[in-house]
This record gives C-alpha cells, sequence and structure tokens, in this order.
C-alpha cells in the first residue's frame, strides 16, 4: 500500500494481476487512503499503446488521483499483448470488443470493496465500455468519450472516413497542398492516401456489384454498426444514464451526426435526458493537446461526482 | 506495500509489480528467474511518450531474460509513468539517482552480485550515467539519444517555459528542470571507463549511423568493448499509431531481443 499527500489527499495505489489465478490483465487500483470508497471507476482506453495504464501525458494517472481525491476509486489496467499483462497477440477490433477485460477488471474492482460500479472508455475503450456495459445489469453510470459509431479498421479511422465523404479530386488537392506536405510530411501521405484508395475501391466494388445501399457496405466504411446501436438500445431500455463526451472536431462526431438521421436518432429521441452529451471545442479523439486532456478529466470527475461515493 | 504477483506456469518465472524507495515512491516491476537468479539487470526507461511506445518491448526482454536465470528491475522516474510526484522532479540527475534506487532494490531483494544496465531512447544517457557509477557494469543501450539537447530541443524550448518553468509542447506539458539539465548532456561524456557495451539501432538500415559509429570509437578509446547492432526499421523506432500492431507480432522486436538477450546471458 502506497500513498501520495502531494496534493492534500493520501491516495493507496494498489497494483493487481487478475483474473485470481490467471493474471491476464495487470491494473492499478487507486483510491483514497483515509476515506472508505465504495464506488469505483473503471477505465478502459484505446489499445494503440505499449501500456494503458498511463495515457498521453499521464493523463490516466492524473485521472485516477482526481477521481481519489473526490473519494472514488477506479481501475486502470493492461489489455492482453499490452504493459504488463499476460503475452499474446490478441486481434483488438471494435467489432470484438475486450469485454471479457472489463468484467474481469470489475470483479477486481468489486473484490477490492467496492460495490458500486461505473465505467468509462475512450474510442476502441468506449465501444469495449458500451458493449461491457449492456451485458453486466450491475453497471451503475457509463461515460463514453468519443466512441465510434462504425466498425473502422483499427488505424484507418481517419482515412476511410475521408473516402466516405471527400471526393477524389478534393483528396488529391489537399495532398499535394504545400502546408499539408509540410506539416504531415510525403511519407505520412502517401500512407494514409493509399489507405483511402484502398477504401474507396472497396466502395466501389460493393456498388458496381449491385449492394451500393448505405446500410450494405461494409461496416468499416459507413453506418452505424449494429455493434453500437444494439448494446446503447440495450441501455436505453435499462434507463442507465449514459453521458457521452464529443469534440467539435472529431470526424467520429460528425459520423454520429450523420448517424443521428436513422434508427441512431430515433433511438437518441426516446432516450430523452438519459443520454447526454457534452461538446468541446477541438478534436478529443488522441487527446493532442494539454486543454483536451483536462476537459477528459474535468468531464470525468464531473460524471462521476453525480453518483454516491 | 503491496505487491502483485504473478507466476508463469510454464518456466516458474515471477512478475512483482510494487512502488518502492522513499517518497515520493517509485513504481517497479521486479522479473524473477524460477531459482537464485545469477545477475541482475536494471532497465531504464525512457520518458514521456518514449516511456509508453518502447514499455512493452522493455517487459518482454524482461521476461526473457528472467527466463534465462537473471533478474530484471524496472521502474518508473519519479514524476513520470505510474510513479508519484510531479514533473518537476524530472532532471537527469535525479532520473539517474531514481535508477540507483532500482539498482539497491535490485541488490537487496534478490542479492545479485553483478548487475548491468540497459537504456532505451532518453534512457541510454540515464543507463549510461548510472552505469559509469559500478565499475565494469554491462551496459545495453536500445536506439539510444545522442546528445540530450536534441530530447524536445530542449536548448531551443527552455526559453518557452513559462514563469513556473512549464511548457506545454505536442500534448505534453515539460519542466524547465528536465530541459535545463539536458542542456549539453551527451552519450560520449557519460563514460569513460571500460565495460561490454551494446548498442542496438533500431532505426534505418543495417548499417550503424555516424553518430553511433562516432560514440563506439569514442568509448572503444577509453577501454569499452563495444558491439553494435544495427537491426532496421523504419524512420519512427517505436511506429507510429497509423500501423500500430501487438510488440510481440513485430520483426523488429524479435530482432532486437534475440540480438540483447544473447548478449546480456553472454556477458552478465
Amino acid at each position: 500500500m502506497t500513498t501520495d499527500t502531494s496534493s492534500g489527499v493520501a491516495l493507496d495505489h494498489i497494483p493487481v494481476f487478475f483474473p485470481p489465478g490467471e493474471g491476464t490483465y495487470f491494473g492499478l487500483i487507486t483510491k483514497p487512503a483515509a476515506t472508505p470508497a465504495k464506488t469505483g471507476v473503471v477505465m478502459l482506453s484505446g489499445t494503440q499503446f505499449g501500456t494503458t495504464t498511463i495515457g498521453k501525458n499521464r493523463m490516466f494517472v492524473e485521472m485516477a488521483q482526481r477521481l481519489a481525491e473526490e473519494g472514488y476509486g477506479s481501475i486502470r489496467f493492461d489489455y492482453q499483448g499490452v504493459g504488463e499483462a499476460l503475452e499474446g497477440v490478441v486481434d483488438y477490433r471494435l467489432d470484438n470488443p475486450a469485454t471479457d477485460a472489463m468484467h474481469a477488471a470489475i470483479a477486481a474492482l468489486r473484490a477490492a470493496g467496492f460495490e458500486r460500479i461505473l465505467v468509462t472508455g475512450t474510442c476502441f475503450g468506449s465501444r469495449t465500455a458500451l458493449v461491457g456495459t449492456a451485458e453486466d445489469p450491475a453497471v451503475e453510470g457509463l461515460l463514453l468519450v468519443v466512441p465510434p459509431v462504425r466498425d473502422m479498421i483499427k488505424g484507418e479511422g481517419g482515412s476511410t472516413h475521408l473516402a466516405l465523404h471527400r471526393n477524389t479530386l478534393s483528396l488529391v488537392g489537399a495532398a499535394v497542398k504545400p502546408s499539408n506536405l509540410r506539416r504531415h510530411g510525403l511519407r505520412k501521405i502517401i500512407t494514409v492516401g493509399c489507405s483511402v484508395i484502398r477504401s474507396k475501391w472497396r466502395l466501389l466494388r460493393r456498388r458496381l456489384s449491385g449492394r451500393g445501399a448505405r446500410h450494405e457496405t461494409p461496416p468499416e466504411l459507413g453506418g452505424v454498426s449494429p455493434g453500437f446501436l444494439q448494446p446503447m438500445r440495450s441501455l436505453v431500455e435499462r434507463k442507465l444514464p449514459v453521458r457521452i463526451m464529443w469534440g467539435t472536431e472529431d470526424f467520429l462526431y460528425r459520423e454520429f451526426l450523420e448517424g443521428m438521421d436513422g434508427r441512431l436518432g430515433q433511438l437518441m429521441e426516446r432516450a430523452g435526458d438519459q443520454i447526454q452529451q457534452t461538446v468541446v471545442e477541438g478534436k478529443v479523439r488522441g487527446f493532442g493537446t494539454v486543454p483536451i486532456q483536462q476537459a477528459v478529466i474535468e468531464e470525468t470527475v464531473t460524471w462521476a461526482k453525480r453518483f454516491p461515493r | 506495500m503491496t505487491t502483485a504477483t504473478r507466476v508463469d506456469p510454464t518456466n516458474g518465472t515471477t512478475d512483482e509489480v510494487a512502488y518502492f524507495g522513499a517518497a515520493p515512491r517509485m513504481y517497479g516491476a521486479l522479473h524473477r528467474p524460477a531459482g537464485e537468479p545469477r545477475a541482475g539487470l536494471v532497465v531504464c526507461p525512457s520518458v514521456y511518450g518514449e516511456l509508453v511506445n518502447i514499455y512493452r518491448m522493455e517487459v518482454i526482454q524482461s521476461r526473457h531474460l528472467a527466463a534465462k536465470g537473471i533478474a530484471v528491475q524496472r521502474f518508473h522516474y519519479r514524476g513520470d509513468g505510474n510513479s508519484e510526484g510531479g514533473i518537476e522532479l524530472l532532471s537527469l540527475d535525479l532520473l539517474v539517482r531514481d535508477a540507483g534506487d532500482a539498482h539497491l532494490a535490485l541488490v537487496d531483494r534478490t542479492g545479485v552480485g553483478s548487475v548491468g544496465f540497459l537504456g532505451a531512447g532518453m534512457g541510454a544517457l540515464v543507463a549510461a550515467t548510472a552505469a559509469e557509477r559500478n565499475p565494469g557494469a554491462p551496459l545495453v543501450l536500445w536506439h539510444p539519444q545522442l546528445n540530450g539537447s536534441d530530447f524536445f530541443r530542449a536548448e531551443q524550448m527552455i526559453d518557452k517555459t513559462d514563469a513556473d518553468g512549464y511548457l506545454r509542447l505536442l500534448g505534453f506539458t515539460l519542466h524547465r528542470n528536465l530541459l535545463h539539465s539536458l542542456i549539453g548532456r551527451n552519450l560520449v561524456d557519460a563514460l569513460h571507463t571500460p565495460r561490454p557495451v551494446l548498442i542496438v539501432q533500431m532505426a534505418g538500415g543495417e548499417e550503424p549511423s555516424e553518430g553511433i559509429t562516432a560514440l563506439a570509437d569514442v568509448w572503444r578509446g577509453r577501454g569499452a568493448d563495444v558491439t553494435v547492432a544495427a537491426v532496421g526499421g523504419n524512420s519512427k523506432w517505436w511506429d507510429s499509431n497509423e500501423n500500430w500492431q501487438s510488440h510481440e507480432t513485430r520483426g523488429r522486436t524479435q530482432r532486437t531481443l534475440e540480438v540483447a538477450t544473447d548478449w546480456i546471458v553472454a556477458h552478465l
């Protein structure tokens, strides 16, 4: 058991391999040392890191500390094949969320004495949080940070968005623009360009084969995925409070808004105040700036404080 | 102190994660062999994004070495990663002090007599400086940062820190203490005494860069037995998010582990 009094509040940091006996995952439970915390937050990261316990600019570490200062516990952890977790090559895809990991993390929190469970996730972690929460009726609150509504391929979210929403001429124009060349570099532009061409080719093949209706496009290329819609519907029926955070410049937010034209919009209307949204200026996905990181931490703490400690 | 422990059922090695040292305490992971360790290694990580990006390789390397009878102590510097403390605690001298604390913890917990140091990226400066304080200690450097001034372009950036010493750059919060401590520090000057050294170049082709060749030549002139291995790879040695894949599947990871594991086992 360790303490950190730099913030004026003593904290405990408890490392844990879980599930017991297997130790597939590794997590850090952070909680206030002096006061018993009964509410624990499961923090689910994306997977594109060497470890998922730290986050860009230590933002997950700070988030855990801020939550503990307010009287809430949390667990942040490494997925399999990441950080301190067990070795193994896992194909992390949005249509195959790591719900086993999430359920195991909840069990670890409960074993540490937490009775009320809240879940938050970002990107891949937000899809995992959504599906996992729909599977676990005991979860009492959910915060999704820039959740993808379609099943985009890992690392190709931005390029498939371009393939869907920009015509080829405008893309070529943007690629050869000197300011973009300076900003991104030729190598990056070629890499993204190849990915866009692949996505456009997949769309074209679908259309040529007479299956061009939007709901029949490959799942990674368009529309609201059933993998997003179905668990969200389940949570609406359960009347679980859900909060979603977006940035105005997130392409995932634009795709969410486009999805509102269809069944997602009907569901959101039915949910009413049960699903609340926070939209901040800028791009949240990737946590590329310190103000955005601080906004996400602030949003998470404010959201958690709606629940008893 | 709470220690999380996991035993590998296939080879009996153990991962032990615990906070250690004086407050603010450091996050540490000790990788123990199944039996008595015959030697030890301290892994000096990098900081900021490099810490996160190279993290998994260091874990895999440590487990490989534990399976070969070498106890490995990994840690996060005070003020970075999962350790306690704020970023004001990051300066090269304090990073070296933290590496020394990790060294002591390793010896204290395992009783090993012979200890080497491994450093990746900016951690190479720390590892070399810490090794210099331990005569003859083998040293392994992964894609070393040759000049401290190049890290976050310290020399230019220090003038941009605010009145309290902070600077927000590329989504990171830096502090003047680190930038100031890196200016003028370099690997050439970090090592003066003879020892076995392995330098692994993890980007570019299969020929060592001019900088690494020059470094090796200077150190050889001071009596070090320097081996240079260029394992190749793209210019971003840590790989970018757009083409992320599990470290276990990366060819460069496998080549690096092969080179480094054999060398460390032979020299410790």
